[in-house]
C-alpha cells in the first residue's frame, strides 16, 4: 500500500489563462507579446506556455520546454530548502 | 484476480446477501450502496480516470467538466502508474499525487503560497498534458531525498527513463511520443549524454535492474548522506555506477565485464546466474566471499530463466548458512525480450555481521 504523503500540481486549464495572469497582473504583458521565457527568452503565447512561479517576489513564466521544467524544479525545490 | 481481490468480493456479496435477508429490500440496498462506497474508495485513481471520459463528453458545454476532466484524468493515470513502480522498487516514487486545479488569485496570494503553476491543454490534448504532468510529477518525486547526491545527467535520464516507462506500461504510446518528442528530443540535442544514458537505461529495464538495482541504490544515497547538502564523490560514483549497469546489461556471452562497484560511497557487488549448464555453485560462493572479504555491503543475485533462478536460490541459501550475506528482499517478474517471456529474479542480499 503507498504512503498517504501527497504531493500536489496546481494545474491551470487555458480555458482560465487569460483570468488567471489578470489577477497576478501579468495579462497586460502577455497580450503584448511582452512576456518573455526566463530561461530561454521565448516569447510566451497560449501555445507555449509551461510553467508559472514565484520566486523572490517576482513571478516567473516558463516555456513548455524540458530545460525550463528543470529550472522551474530547481528552483522551487531551493525556494523550499 | 488476485486472491485478496475475490476475498473482498466474496465478504461482499456475503454481507449483501446477510443484510437482504435480515433487512429485506432496504438491506439489499443498503449493502450494495456500502459495496460500492468501499469499492471506489479501494479503487479510488481507476475511479477517477474512468470518470474522465464520462466528464471529458460534457467538456465542450460545461468548463468544470472540461477543468475536472483533466485533471482527473492526470490524478488518476499517474497515480495508477506510479504504483506500478513502487511495486517494483519500495518507495522510489514516496508521494501520491495530487492534481489541484488553481483559482484565480491576486498576486500576493500566488506570491506567499509559493507553488509552480503547470499549464495544461484541454481535454482533447491529453497526450500532451499526461507527457507534461508526468514528467513533472517524476522530477519532482523520483528518489527525492537522493537527487542532490546524483550526476545532473544522469538523474535526468532516470526522470525520462521513469517517465517513459510509466507511460509505457499503461500503454500511452501518444503520450510517450509527445514526451520524446517535445522535451527528450529537445534535451538529447543538447546534452547527447542524456540520449545515451536513456537508451542505457531502457536495456537495464528490460533486465528489471534500473528500478531493483541502479533507482534501489540511488534511494539509499540521501538517507546515508544527508545532512549534506551536495557530495562531489557520490556524484561521480552515481554516474560511474550507471556506466557499470549499463555495460552488464548489454553484456555479450563470453565477454567479461567485473561486476563489481567499489566506491567509496556506492560499493555493491552484483552476480548474475547465468551458467544453467554448470550445476557447481562454487564460482558464486567464491565471488560472494571475495565481496565480504572487500567489506562490500551491498550483494544482488541475478537470474534469468527457471533453472538459473533455481541455481540462484540454491547460492543464496549457501551464502547465507556461510553467514557471508543475509537476503533482504527478493523479486520474482517476468520481462519480455525479442518477443519472448522469460522469468527473472533478482535478491537484494546485506553483508553479514562479522
Amino acid at each position: 500500500m503507498r504512503t498517504a504523503k501527497k504531493m500536489s500540481i496546481k494545474a491551470l486549464n487555458k480555458i482560465d489563462l487569460e483570468t488567471f495572469l489578470r489577477g497576478i497582473g501579468l495579462l497586460d504583458a502577455f497580450a503584448s507579446g511582452e512576456l518573455a521565457c526566463c530561461q530561454c527568452n521565448a516569447t510566451i503565447t497560449r501555445d507555449n506556455i509551461g510553467f508559472i512561479f514565484p520566486i523572490h517576489e517576482k513571478i516567473l513564466v516558463c516555456c513548455n520546454n524540458a530545460e525550463c521544467l528543470y529550472a522551474a524544479s530547481r528552483l522551487k525545490a531551493g525556494n523550499r530548502e | 484476480m488476485r486472491s485478496s481481490n475475490a476475498i473482498r468480493i466474496a465478504i461482499g456479496i456475503l454481507g449483501i446477501a446477510l443484510l437482504s435477508w435480515y433487512y429485506g429490500l432496504i438491506g439489499t440496498f443498503a449493502g450494495l450502496g456500502w459495496s460500492l462506497l468501499v469499492l471506489v474508495l479501494q479503487n479510488y485513481d481507476k475511479v477517477l480516470q474512468v470518470s474522465s471520459d464520462l466528464l471529458g463528453v460534457f467538456s465542450s458545454i460545461s468548463d468544470w467538466s472540461e477543468r475536472r476532466a483533466v485533471v482527473n484524468f492526470l490524478q488518476g493515470t499517474i497515480n495508477l502508474s506510479a504504483s506500478k513502480i513502487n511495486h517494483e522498487g519500495v518507495g522510489l516514487l514516496p508521494h501520491t499525487l495530487r492534481v489541484e486545479i488553481v483559482k484565480p488569485i491576486d498576486r500576493e496570494t500566488f506570491l506567499r503560497e509559493g507553488q509552480v503553476v503547470v499549464c495544461m491543454e484541454s481535454s482533447r490534448s491529453r497526450d500532451r498534458n499526461l507527457a507534461r504532468a508526468a514528467l513533472f510529477y517524476v522530477a519532482e518525486d523520483l528518489v527525492r531525498d537522493s537527487r542532490r547526491f546524483i550526476d545532473p545527467v544522469v538523474i535526468r535520464a532516470c526522470d525520462f527513463a521513469v517517465t517513459r516507462k510509466m507511460l509505457m506500461a499503461d500503454n500511452r504510446i501518444d503520450s510517450l511520443r509527445s514526451l520524446n518528442d517535445e522535451f527528450l528530443d529537445q534535451e538529447a540535442r543538447r546534452d547527447a549524454d542524456l540520449r545515451s544514458y536513456v537508451l542505457g537505461m531502457d536495456d537495464m529495464d528490460t533486465q528489471g535492474t534500473l528500478t531493483r538495482i541502479l533507482l534501489k541504490e540511488f534511494a539509499d544515497l540521501g538517507p546515508r548522506l544527508s545532512p549534506k547538502l551536495s557530495d562531489i564523490q557520490a556524484e561521480r560514483e552515481s554516474r560511474e555506477f550507471t556506466d557499470k549497469l549499463v555495460l552488464l546489461a548489454r553484456k555479450q556471452p563470453g565477454i567479461d565485464v567485473d561486476p563489481t562497484y567499489e566506491g567509496d560511497v556506492i560499493r555493491v557487488g552484483i552476480m548474475p546466474i547465468a551458467r544453467a549448464d554448470v550445476s557447481d555453485i562454487e564460482p558464486y560462493v567464491k565471488y560472494a566471499r571475495k565481496c565480504f572479504s572487500n567489506n562490500v555491503p551491498i550483494l544482488y543475485v541475478l537470474a534469468r530463466g527457471l533453472l538459473n533462478i533455481s541455481q540462484a536460490k540454491m547460492a543464496i541459501r549457501e551464502i547465507e548458512s556461510l553467514r557471508l550475506y543475509q537476503k533482504l528482499a527478493d523479486s520474482q517478474f517476468t520481462v519480455t525480450r525479442k518477443g519472448e517471456a522469460m522469468s527473472c529474479f533478482i535478491s537484494r542480499c546485506v553483508l553479514s555481521k562479522r
